[in-house]
């Protein structure tokens, strides 16, 4: 599966960071392909392309606050969880998103 | 010919009780009849009247004549004039009330207490436990019953024996009176009872059928009266003093002996509708622990004993609603009071009170080191002293030497100069007492602007611009020669600098060296011991000098601006009227330019180094322009040198360099002001340090551990505001816990509140429930804490840390840490894996 994903959360200083460093590893583990764009403190970092999103079976948004840039993604499924959930169990995220 | 004096009323409080005793006691001396004329409100009164004074309802800025009529009236204005120029000015000084925070939320610790917690004004600071004793004071006893014995000569009598009771009983107090304050307050009673005028209306009054405790009620309302109509909250607030001792005096009549002391319970928080000083000084100061009132003004005698006492006040609580017996805190600071303290409250206090302590202990280990910045520019930090006394007490306070040296007190409250022995006798003994470190020791300062009665000059239309300081040198030559050899000669005591005041001209500055080698030459002669290597100072006061600098460089190993003066010259402005006051700042560009142009051309000429000795070397907003401007020496009180001390450390030079430089282009004060606000100026501190983290941290709760992470800030100075960061990070957790698996919780803030960017960190004893949705504890707490607008770098660190955070193997170590340099390390280590 190849997965695009946004962390933010409402401060954007700690647990956006938290949230993309756990969905890598789990997708590593799980065998998924994933590119992970942070929206936090420091602005948009790691920016999905349009290629990335064209390449993309689904969208996942890890967000406590609204993802900027949402119209990117139009066309794609996309599946909202919260912030905390990515941190806390990604497995299970990642698992939830189904295909 | 009655000698007057004109001047304009310098106190900032008006002419009350304490200043009009003060008055009263430097005229007790003198044979001419003295009269204080205020000529805005048309009242006068003798100076030996003091509550005839108090009723000339004089306010600060008010146009005065203090005028003298008799046989040594000249010997009388002179005095007067040193009074009014010196011992005066200390006569109005009282602590400040703490700033009101009504306004501001309660830290949250205390905001679930909120029925048990009463908000007033807060008085004075300060926090204790104790028990409530609601205590009946006499203003709201009745009036206790005399029976008038309708004889004049017999009232007379007994009020003139009441009057001595009360007198005596005042006169013991002052005796055991603990601090100034009270020492003053009390001599401004006796001032009061003794008072002639009030005296010489109540035997009228007698006189004309009264009976003395009617007569003693009439005449104190009326004078009573004539404040409280003033207008004027702040004598408004005097005619307490009035009611208090008229009531005394009515005791004294009816029997009862006055100044009773209260029995007190331990721990005692005394609850009052209101209470008098004298009520107040009676009160076991060993068992008083705070004390709640339903009437007092923050400007009152009750406050400013309270204050001087260290008692903790709170004032606009009904007493009535707080029963005796009760267990309670008062928080003197934030104005509240909470009955039956719950242990998290309890818990709380004590915690803040182990904060105060562990700064106050910070800020001594700082004052005892010598005064530097951050990144190790050194800026000596001394102290202004006008006594050996003060000298002692600077010494102590961590200063790096004295600035400023006054020797005007040698010559005070004498008809004749003090004699080149005595002299030399009080100046070595200050300089050893300064216990190695150099002294600064300023030249006599006196003249038409300080009148000294040994030294007579006639007065002058514009003292300030007239004949002071060195002006009058010539004229005085041989005190002056036998001046200069006493300071000379305490040079072989320590180190001495000599330095002189009010210097405009090279020329001047050139007499002053050719005067000193002329001293030093004759104690050459006859053997006597000094120090001939002895430094000689300008001090820039005078606009003219301080454009001179390049050639008085010539004369002078080093300069002191001396900032009041110069702020008052450059602006044409006297700083003591209010009407023009707001026309100089130390923080003014045009003071700064000159200051930029003194520091600039002293180092061009050989390095001479430069201080400064006035105000503005205390002023905390102008310390990193000062710093900036590249000045070596600051000369403070002696109580400010820890906190200038501290804040010195806190600052970066270079970025004040860079601030200082760009003031200079502003147009006005509160540009530079606005500036200052903007620029980043204090050092950066590492992210991590040892000082932020425990590794055995024993809060059981969420509450507990943000108030423990946010205190290591507060401690060790990196919030403003510990209470609004507090909030910030709540404003967080109340959106989700920061708890999320793991084991770990990063709570988080970005708030004008925090100084400089930090990451905390505690590793639980015992896990604790940090409100995650599925109970899960939480075995190790980050803080991070960062200011709105961070450097991109710092922010770009503590995203790698949120990442670290997420791998097992950095988690492992700094759960693993085995004490708080460990964990430090480990934090460290996983914010370097970051950089990389």
């Amino acid at each position: 599966m190849r997965v695009v994903a946004v962390t933010a959360c409402p401060t954007g200083i700690a647990h956006t960071y938290m949230a993309a460093e756990r969905l890598e590893r789990a997708a590593r583990k799980l065998g998924h392909a994933i590119r992970v764009e942070t929206q936090g403190s420091m602005g948009i970092e790691n920016e999905l392309s349009a290629t990335d999103i064209a390449g993309a079976d689904v969208a996942l948004f890890a967000a406590g606050i609204a993802v900027r840039g949402r119209e990117r993604f139009s066309g794609l499924r996309i599946v909202e969880v919260a912030v905390q959930d990515a941190i806390k169990d990604p497995e299970r995220v990642l698992a939830s998103l189904g295909g | 010919m009655a000698r007057e004096i004109a001047f304009t009323f310098p106190l900032e409080h008006g002419l009350h009780a304490r200043p009009a005793a003060a008055l009263h006691e430097a005229a007790a001396g003198l044979r001419s009849s003295i009269t204080f004329v205020n000529s805005r409100t048309g009242r006068s009164a003798p100076v030996a009247s003091t509550l005839g004074l108090v009723a000339t309802l004089t306010r600060r800025g008010d146009p005065c004549v203090l005028s003298a009529e008799g046989d040594d009236e000249e010997h009388a204005a002179a005095t007067l004039s040193a009074f009014l120029a010196g011992p005066f000015l200390a006569a109005d000084t009282v602590s400040p009330a703490p700033p009101a925070e009504a306004e501001r939320p309660l830290p949250r610790a205390l905001r679930g207490e909120a029925t048990r917690a009463w908000r007033g004004t807060p008085v004075s600071g300060g926090t204790a436990f104790g028990t409530f004793a609601a205590l009946e004071t006499e203003a709201e006893a009745p009036p206790a019953a005399v029976p008038s014995s309708l004889s004049p000569e017999r009232e007379t009598e007994a009020f003139r024996e009441a009057k001595g009771a009360v007198a005596a009983a005042i006169e013991r107090s002052l005796s055991l009176a603990p601090d100034a304050t009270a020492r003053a307050l009390l001599r401004a009673h006796l001032a009061i009872v003794g008072d002639v005028v009030f005296g010489g209306r109540v035997e009228a009054v007698i006189a004309a059928g009264g009976g003395a405790a009617t007569a003693v009620t009439a005449v104190a309302a009326e004078f009573a009266a004539t404040l409280s109509d003033s207008g004027d909250a702040l004598l408004a607030e005097r005619a307490a003093d009035i009611d208090d001792l008229a009531r005394r005096v009515r005791r004294a009549l009816a029997g009862e002996c006055g100044g009773t002391a209260r029995d007190l319970p331990m721990d005692a928080i005394v609850a009052a509708g209101e209470l008098s000083p004298s009520e107040f000084l009676a009160l076991d100061r060993e068992r008083l622990r705070g004390l709640v009132l339903e009437r007092c003004g923050a400007t009152s005698h009750v406050a400013i004993l309270a204050r001087a006492a260290g008692v903790p006040c709170v004032a606009g609580l009904p007493e009535r609603r707080l029963a005796t017996g009760t267990q309670a805190v008062i928080d003197g600071d934030r104005g509240l009071v909470v009955t039956q303290p719950s242990p998290s409250v309890r818990a709380f206090y004590r915690r803040e009170a182990e904060r105060r302590e562990t700064r106050r202990a910070r800020l001594r280990a700082v004052a005892a080191r010598r005064g530097a910045t951050a990144d190790g520019r050194p800026v000596t930090v001394a102290a202004n002293a006008s006594s050996v006394e003060e000298v002692r007490l600077a010494v102590a306070e961590g200063a790096d030497g004295i600035g400023l040296f006054r020797t005007e007190f040698m010559f005070l409250g004498r008809t004749t100069p003090p004699s080149e022995e005595e002299q030399t006798e009080l100046l070595g003994e200050a300089v050893r007492s300064a216990a190695g470190m150099p002294v600064t020791i300023r030249t006599l300062d006196a003249g038409a602007d300080k009148p000294l009665p040994c030294i007579p000059l006639p007065a002058e239309p514009n003292p300030s611009l007239g004949r002071r300081a060195i002006r009058i040198y010539e004229q005085f030559d041989e005190l002056i020669g036998a001046h200069l050899r006493a300071i000379l000669r305490a040079s072989a005591a320590g180190p001495v600098r000599v330095m002189f005041p009010m210097v405009a001209s090279v020329e001047e500055a050139r007499a002053m060296r050719v005067l000193l080698a002329r001293e030093q030459e004759r104690l050459a002669e006859c053997g006597t011991p000094f120090d001939p290597n002895v430094r000689l100072g300008v001090m820039i006061e005078v606009p003219s000098a301080a454009l001179l600098v390049d050639r008085l460089a010539g004369e002078a190993a080093f300069f002191s601006v001396g900032s009041n003066d110069l702020l008052q010259y450059l602006f044409a402005a006297d700083r003591g009227n209010p009407g023009v006051a707001g026309l100089s700042s130390p923080l003014h560009p045009a003071f700064l330019r000159l200051l930029a142009r003194v520091v600039g051309d002293a180092h061009a000429c050989g390095g001479r180094p430069v201080g400064v000795c006035g105000e503005a070397a205390s002023d905390l907003g102008a310390l990193p322009l000062l710093v900036g401007l590249g000045l070596e020496h600051l000369s403070v009180a002696p109580d400010r040198v820890a906190e200038i001390k501290g804040a010195l450390a806190d600052l970066d030079a270079g970025a004040c360099a860079e601030a200082a430089l760009a003031t200079l282009d502003l147009d006005a004060a509160s540009d530079v002001a606005a500036a200052l606000g903007r620029a980043s100026l204090r050092a950066a501190a590492p992210l991590a340090s040892p000082a932020i983290v425990r590794a055995r941290s024993d809060s059981a709760s969420r509450e507990a551990a943000l108030r423990e992470l946010v205190g290591l800030l507060d401690v060790d100075g990196r919030v403003s505001d510990a209470d609004a960061v507090e909030d910030a990070v709540w404003a967080r957790e109340d959106i989700a816990s920061t708890a999320v698996g793991l084991s770990i919780a990063v709570p988080h803030c970005a708030s004008p509140h925090v100084r400089s960017d930090s990451v905390a960190a505690l590793r639980f004893v015992r896990p604790v429930d940090w409100g995650a949705a599925d109970g899960e504890a939480v075995s190790l707490a980050v803080l991070i804490a960062v200011r709105p607008g961070s450097g991109t770098r710092h922010l770009r660190l503590i995203a790698a840390l949120s990442r670290r955070l997420m791998d097992d193997e950095c988690r492992q170590r700094l759960l693993g840490a085995v004490d708080d340099r460990e964990l430090a390390a480990a934090l460290d280590a996983a914010l370097e894996e970051g950089e990389r």
